[in-house]
């Protein structure tokens, strides 16, 4: 029956093959939306695709959002440090000026004083709580030596009492076993100021006769070879006439606050200055 | 390293632990907080010497310890070592009657020595100095509250550096074994 000696399933196969496109063009050209059987399809495929569409579009906002999230935190987390950073720097360059303008004020002391000083750093204080002492960052190879006046800038602070090599202990003059020679600058009387404890001083010795009101400023009298003449000790708090006494009872308020002290100076030699030509009298509260 | 040599170091390492929480009293405590009194640091490891050591060590470390804290301060050596000994007396005395090891019995006693320490430095005070001491009680209080709460947890690090650096006594029966 085959005369041509074809292959009649190769052929209907390639007839197939080119015919399916042909057909699909032409039903593309006659493409009608209107037929009914269609639109059922067509809005469930028009469904499909926007619920596809939304829950893509809802998948990559969220994990846009989340990749932004990370991003955010990131640059807060990078924020917060940057922040923390400057914070840090800005307190160092407040302390740092703080620093800067109390070295300024000690070297404007030290170049208005033919004294020869050396200036110090407060580094520790005493391991038992009762005594007032110090120590500070210069030591026996920077040339000082026990008894030596130790001063801050608002006026005496105490002396040195144990030199070491690289550091020495100073004894405060709010220390009860701190002395120092003192004179009211006003009325010239002489006494000797004795340490209480943390609640101050007092003035021991003076005379009954004596001229001393509260609000007097005590001041260095020189004689104990330690401070130099004349420097601000403490302001007088009270004067007290007592009964049995044969000396007057002088409190005093020292004028460095020992817990605020940082910077101090040392007398290495006091070449017998007068610091009362730099101190101007003070007028009496009273 | 021969035994004898490793005693001098165990007791070189807490010779100069003293002198480490001295220092951390006195300077690293008041470049943090001040004139705000401080724990006493060093009086912890005085204690533990007391309680946890052979009379004769907890003897020669309290004289030392004693003699580090006078570099440390102005107060007389005659005075700490009224006080301190006072304090090795009684802690002599408390871990021969009552004694059990732990963070627990450590702190009660370091907080009973802190405080005999400061009422009898008073005292001292009072009886053989021409200035007496002034009371200070809140720095004080402060002082004896901090001490015996740092003592608790201080308890384990000294014990551990302790075992740490302890010698070993040579055991001949080990040797003999091993041999």
């Amino acid at each position: 029956m085959n005369f041509l000696n074809i292959n009649i399933k190769k052929l209907i196969f390639f007839v197939f093959v080119l015919v399916m496109p042909l057909i699909t063009i032409n039903m593309e050209e006659k493409q009608n939306d209107s037929e009914w059987f269609k639109q059922p399809f067509s809005w469930l495929a028009g469904h499909f695709q926007d619920f596809f569409y939304n829950y893509s579009a809802g998948v990559k906002t969220t994990t846009g959002q989340y990749l932004n999230l990370i991003q955010i935190k990131k640059q807060n987390e990078n924020l917060k440090n940057q922040n923390q950073e400057l914070a840090t720097r800005l307190l160092k360059f407040d302390e740092i000026n703080q620093e800067n303008e109390r070295l300024k004020q000690l070297l404007t002391f030290r170049e208005s004083t033919k004294m020869d000083l050396i200036a110090a750093q407060v580094i520790a204080r005493d391991l038992i709580p009762d005594h007032s002492t110090i120590t500070i960052n210069k030591g026996t190879e920077d040339g000082l030596k026990e008894g030596q006046a130790v001063m801050t800038l608002q006026g005496a602070l105490g002396y040195v009492f144990k030199p070491l090599q690289k550091t020495s202990h100073i004894l405060l003059m709010t220390d009860r076993y701190a002395v120092i020679d003192g004179v009211i600058q006003r009325s010239r009387a002489h006494g000797i100021v004795e340490g209480k404890g943390k609640s101050g001083a007092v003035l021991k010795y003076v005379e009954r006769t004596e001229d001393v009101r509260p609000g007097d400023l005590v001041v260095t009298g020189g004689l104990d070879n330690i401070f130099p003449k004349g420097f601000p000790i403490a302001i007088v708090e009270s004067a007290e006439k007592k009964q049995i006494s044969v000396s007057l009872k002088v409190d005093l308020k020292p004028l460095v606050d020992s817990d605020k002290v940082e910077e101090v100076f040392v007398v290495l030699n006091a070449k017998n200055q007068d610091m009362s030509e730099l101190v101007p009298p003070t007028e009496t509260k009273n | 390293m021969k035994f004898s040599r490793l005693r001098v170091v165990h007791g070189l390492i807490f010779f100069f632990l003293t002198y480490i929480l001295c220092s951390l009293q006195t300077v690293v405590w008041y470049q943090l907080f001040g004139t705000w009194a401080s724990p006493f640091f060093c009086f912890i490891l005085f204690v533990y010497f007391g309680l946890d050591k052979e009379d004769w060590k907890s003897v020669i470390y309290c004289y030392a310890s004693i003699f580090i804290y006078s570099l440390f301060t102005y107060s007389s050596l005659g005075i700490l070592m009224l006080t301190c000994l006072f304090n090795y007396i009684l802690l002599y005395i408390v871990k021969n009657r009552v004694y059990w090891p732990g963070a627990a019995y450590f702190t009660l006693i370091t907080g009973v020595s802190i405080t005999l320490f400061n009422v009898v430095y008073i005292i001292n005070s009072y009886l053989f100095e021409t200035r007496v001491s002034p009371l200070l009680i809140w720095d004080r209080l402060f002082q004896i509250l901090a001490t015996t709460l740092l003592a608790f947890y201080a308890y384990p690090v000294i014990k551990r550096l302790d075992i740490l650096f302890k010698p070993e006594m040579p055991s001949e029966v080990h040797g003999e074994l091993n041999g």
